[in-house]
């Protein structure tokens, strides 16, 4: 397996006192997409910034294309693309001089940059707004030319910093997919977001952080493997009783047992026939409910196990 | 409260500009009225002389100690009396040739040479010069020898006629002179503090989303313009206090007289209009760019077309029937009428009471326009 | 990569209308105020006779009769030596004239006559002097008088002619002339140094422009500045390339404010019109370097940095005499570094030093010491930038 990123004991201070990044280490695959999950204030950013050298950090190792990463290293920073969180366009010039500009500083050609151009413009679905000044486009397609402008000199290597926060569901999905196809064309991609189901959706690893700390990292399945978590049935019972709660928390396999409304979520570790099981059990104690249901773990419940709180806290 | 609160959260915020800007402010006061020299246009009545005496004969001598008690003379370097003269630091510059002295004694006509900086400010100069070596030839004419001569010249020269200053209150004219120059100097001064400072702040209330959210939120809105403006009303009196303080560190005798105090007055209402036009110009800018450039033509705009900067009496006619309609106009006459003030009247105090009038005014509509500029902002 | 950037910088700035109407408004408008201010002031230096009330002796004297004469010569408007302007009134009435600044005083004529006035200023002191002379004269011509009188009686002429001898006397004193040559030539204008230190203070404002272009390539300053910073184009490129472009906008303006002031206000810029131009791209650079390098600084939000631009470039212009130009005069004299070292100042005295032909060497000194100014900056900034990450974005 080739790394293109080996990040080793990194560890990053803020005034000497609070520590955004602890002793992370990592690798990224060539030709993957790794997700990068963490609530708020994790240290995501703060991470992704010391790998682009934009932050200073006091310990440990990043290399790129196994090459040490250095403020002035433009032959590495030639390769990469990034796709900030804050749109990074010129309110001065119109779409198809924004991607023509950002692209015209890692393509010199002219000839191959107008090509180029004009492929980013298509694959962020900017045809009919290539004369729009940035004022004039809505958020989700300033987000679509947020990414022409990062991905517009086909990088090997793209960071996208929460490309699709603030945006319809119609624009993410599209962005979504233009991403997937980034990496059908070969880019390893590092990708943050909030939202789990984009993880779910594209991710082929995830590494969660917390506190500067890594928690976990591996697939999806690995993750929820690791979780101990192999059912959540939900429960909405009609009578709300808390000792029905605390009976319920003495059956086999029950991890753990929390409300979400009016439902009761149980989580159940490996095991067979939970549902029959508890369906049994909630008949022959006389427990009537109006609704229940299994399904498989989410990465939102791994992720609550990791860090405590919910991606969105 | 909330209102002052948040105020003096982002006058902290913007604290290094304030404070950088006010710390150049103090630097101009100081340097302009802490020393002898002074800025502005003011001229002595004594004229600035440099003398370069190559004769070094009784009448040289005798010319060059008439001098000394008519004139400044100055000594100045050969090498730097070409600056000197464009700056008017010297007016008149006189060289007496080698024998220049015994020439004179024997009947013949030598020529002196001057050099002078303009007209005006020379002519009392060359008319000593000429005064003195006249009744020197006089006398030598009459028969004297060069050493009675000049002694009997300097007889003849004493001649004086009695003066009598008509102030009936003895007041420290040279403090008083200086006073006024720094109160009209102020005029540059508040304009500046106000409207950098109250300019940049109110522009950080009135940025879009900020203020639809203090639009939508349970204050009235009109309680939160008026906390805007008593906060405003603050800084602003904090500014013209520093001032006020310097004027009595730098002047204390005429700050302790009826002068002072109506200095004070005048350059109180002054900073009302300047506050005034602070909020006019966050009213209208839309960048702080904007703010920036206006501040700097104001200030210095309405310093020099109103005598600020230029005495009054050496602004051209059109210009000075112009500036009535400035504020700046009526703070600068008022402080020269203050200066010019003997005992205080009714009558006395009438033109200055009007001028204060007239600040008031100037003050309302440019808050008038404010609050008309910012409604239309809104609505739009 | 350097022409992408440089071209693209000027559409950029050129894009952000208010700076650029203010970079070309502001000097213009400025330059026009002080042309307004200042259109008088060589009128002013010239002589305006003085307002003066006489009141007249009570007691006709031989000495008053002398002094009321002189004062009417004196206030003769037909004569080039007009003094005064004189009206004759009561001691009163003249009294309440001074006290309403309608007079700058008044003499009231006797043997022992007397000047009254209400302050010290250059009218009164030219008032005092005059009639001082007047009675000098008197005494003169008294004393040659009764000197000639003296001779005529030990020649043995027992009754000479007083009226004759004395008219002869004052004829004497009077018509007594001394050779006085005013070899200045043609009197400078002080007040072109205004006009030099706007000039100056606009070519140092260029600072401001010159940050908004380095800026936008700086990670802790926006977006644009950490997108900027990742990609493959060397810091000094995009730096200087920007900077060029900030360059040729703020002499497109300068160069409009030239234009204006010598052909619609008449400024005089002397005659060495290359050297003019050179110290202007000289300054203007200066300014730029100055912007570049604020830009730089590190723990200055971007709102300080600029005040820090106009604040420094405003006590520049006030050490350079905008202010009253004695201030430049007061500062060369008594404290020449601070000057030495104020890049307004230099210019100011770039253009001073022109206009009055004072010799190409302080002109030369100027233009060094301005380079050396922008070179050291300008390094500073580059070394700065170019290992450049952030303690936090």
């Amino acid at each position: 397996m080739n790394n293109v990123i080996e990040v080793s004991h990194l560890t990053k201070s803020y005034r000497h006192t609070i520590k955004a990044v602890d002793d992370l280490s990592f690798d990224v695959h060539e030709g993957e997409i790794l997700g990068l999950l963490g609530p708020n204030g994790s240290g995501k950013s703060t991470t992704i910034n010391c790998i682009l050298s934009l932050l200073s950090y006091e310990g440990g190792e990043i290399k790129i294309f196994h090459e040490t990463m250095r403020p002035d290293s433009y032959d590495l920073k030639a390769k990469i693309g990034v796709v900030f969180q804050d749109v990074a366009v010129f309110e001065e010039l119109t779409v198809q001089e924004n991607i023509n500009y950002f692209c015209g500083l890692y393509v010199n050609d002219r000839t191959l940059r107008r090509q180029y151009v004009e492929e980013a413009i298509q694959f962020a679905e900017l045809e009919n707004y290539r004369k729009f000044y940035p004022k004039q486009l809505s958020g989700g397609l300033l987000r679509r030319l947020n990414i022409a402008c990062g991905i517009a000199h086909k990088p090997k290597l793209l960071f996208a910093d929460e490309a699709t926060a603030s945006v319809d569901p119609q624009s993410r999905s599209q962005i979504l997919n233009s991403i997937d196809q980034l990496r059908k064309q070969g880019t390893t991609v590092i990708y943050t977001t909030h939202y789990m189901e984009e993880v779910e959706q594209i991710c082929d690893r995830v590494l969660i952080i917390d506190k500067g700390k890594k928690l976990a990292a591996g697939t999806i399945d690995e993750l929820k493997e690791h979780s101990g978590i192999h059912e959540k049935i939900s429960i909405e019972l009609r009578e709300n009783d808390e000792r029905h709660v605390e009976e319920l928390r003495q059956l086999p396999d029950v991890l753990e047992i929390r409300r979400s409304g009016a439902a009761l979520i149980l989580s159940f570790q490996e095991g067979s026939n939970h549902l029959a099981d508890l369906m049994d059990y909630l008949q022959s104690n006389h427990l009537h409910y109006d609704k229940i249901y299994s399904e498989r773990p989410t990465l939102n419940d791994v992720f609550l196990e990791l860090t405590g709180k919910e991606l969105r806290d | 409260m909330t209102v002052f609160r948040a105020y003096l959260r982002i006058l902290k915020k913007r604290k290094w500009p304030v404070l950088m800007m006010s710390a150049g402010l103090v630097l101009f006061s100081l340097l302009s009225f802490g020393t002898d020299s002074g800025t502005g246009y003011y001229k002595a009545s004594k004229p600035n002389v440099v003398i370069y005496d190559h004769d070094d004969s009784k009448i040289s001598d005798g010319l060059c100690a008439y001098l000394k008690k008519k004139c400044d003379v100055k000594k100045i370097p050969a090498d730097q009396i070409d600056d000197a003269l464009f700056y008017e630091d010297a007016e008149y510059v006189l060289t007496i040739p080698k024998g220049y002295g015994k020439a004179l004694t024997e009947g013949d006509e030598p020529e002196l040479k001057i050099r002078t900086s303009n007209e005006s400010s020379s002519l009392l100069a060359k008319q000593y010069t000429h005064e003195y070596l006249r009744t020197v030839k006089v006398y030598l004419s009459a028969g004297n020898d060069a050493e009675t001569a000049v002694k009997e010249t300097a007889s003849s020269l004493d001649r004086a006629a009695s003066v009598k200053m008509e102030r009936k209150k003895k007041v420290n004219m040279t403090e008083l002179g200086k006073a006024t120059q720094f109160f009209n100097f102020e005029n540059y001064i508040l304009l500046c503090a106000n409207i950098y400072i109250i300019g940049l702040i109110l522009f950080s209330f009135r940025e879009e989303k900020l203020e639809r959210r203090t639009r939508i939120s349970s204050m009235n809105f009109h309680r939160y313009n008026r906390d805007l403006l008593l906060s405003n009303l603050v800084v602003s009196l904090g500014i013209w206090a520093v001032y006020t303080l310097m004027a009595v560190l730098f002047y204390p005798q005429t700050m302790a007289t009826d002068h002072g105090r109506l200095f004070m007055m005048n350059s109180f209402l002054f900073n009302l209009c300047a506050m005034s036009i602070g909020f006019f110009v966050s009213a209208i800018s839309k960048s702080k760019n904007t703010v920036t450039a206006l501040m700097n033509v104001i200030a210095l705009g309405l310093s020099f077309l109103c005598g600020a900067f230029v005495p009054m009496s050496m602004l051209p006619a059109g210009v000075l029937k112009a500036a009535h309609f400035l504020p700046s106009y009526w703070f600068v006459n008022n402080n020269d009428l203050i200066q010019e003030l003997d005992v205080i009247t009714g009558k006395a105090l009438q033109p200055i009471g009007q001028g204060g009038l007239i600040l008031i005014l100037f003050a309302a509509v440019f808050f008038g326009l404010s609050l008309f500029f910012t409604a239309k902002k809104r609505k739009a | 990569m350097f022409a992408h950037n440089f071209l693209y910088t000027l559409k950029i700035l050129l894009g952000r209308r208010s700076l650029v109407f203010w970079t070309m408004a502001f000097p213009l408008i400025l330059a026009t105020l002080f042309y307004l201010a200042f259109s008088n002031f060589s009128a002013s230096s010239q002589f305006e006779p003085i307002r003066i009330a006489v009141v007249r002796s009570e007691e006709k004297t031989e000495n008053s009769e002398i002094f009321e004469s002189a004062i009417a010569t004196l206030s003769d408007p037909d004569q080039e030596t007009q003094v005064f302007k004189t009206h004759y009134t009561t001691a009163a009435k003249a009294k309440q004239q001074l006290a309403d600044n309608k007079i700058a005083g008044y003499i009231i004529s006797s043997d022992q006559p007397s000047v009254h006035i209400k302050e010290n200023g250059i009218e009164q002191t030219i008032l005092k002097s005059a009639v001082d002379e007047i009675l000098v004269d008197t005494d003169i011509i008294q004393h040659a008088a009764a000197k000639q009188i003296e001779i005529e009686m030990r020649q043995g002429n027992p009754n000479p002619d007083v009226q004759s001898i004395t008219q002869e006397a004052a004829d004497a004193v009077l018509n007594e002339d001394v050779k006085i040559k005013d070899i200045s030539g043609e009197h400078l204008d002080p007040i072109m140094v205004e006009f030099y230190t706007l000039l100056a203070m606009v070519c140092m404002y260029s600072g401001t422009i010159g940050m908004e272009a380095v800026s936008k390539h700086q990670a802790n300053v926006n977006a644009q500045g950490k997108r900027t910073s990742i990609t493959g184009v060397k810091k000094s490129t995009l730096v200087f390339s920007s900077a060029l472009a900030s360059w040729l906008i703020q002499l497109a303006a300068l160069t409009v404010v030239f234009l204006f002031t010598y052909h619609v206000l008449h400024i005089d810029y002397g005659t060495h019109w290359m050297q003019v131009i050179l110290l202007t791209c000289v300054g203007s650079l200066a300014g730029l370097c100055f912007g570049i390098f604020v830009c730089t600084l590190p723990k200055i939000s971007q709102p300080n940095k600029d005040s820090l631009i106009i604040t420094l470039t405003m006590v520049g212009s006030f050490l350079s005499g905008m202010m009253g130009v004695d201030m430049k005069y007061f500062i060369d004299k008594n404290m020449p570094l601070v000057n030495k070292l104020n890049p307004v100042a230099m210019i100011t005295d770039g253009y001073y030093a022109l206009y009055t032909n004072i010799g190409a060497a302080r002109f030369y000194e100027d233009l060094f010491s301005l380079l050396i100014f922008s070179g050291i900056l300008l390094v500073i900034a580059i070394f700065g930038l170019r290992r450049q990450t952030y303690d936090s974005l």
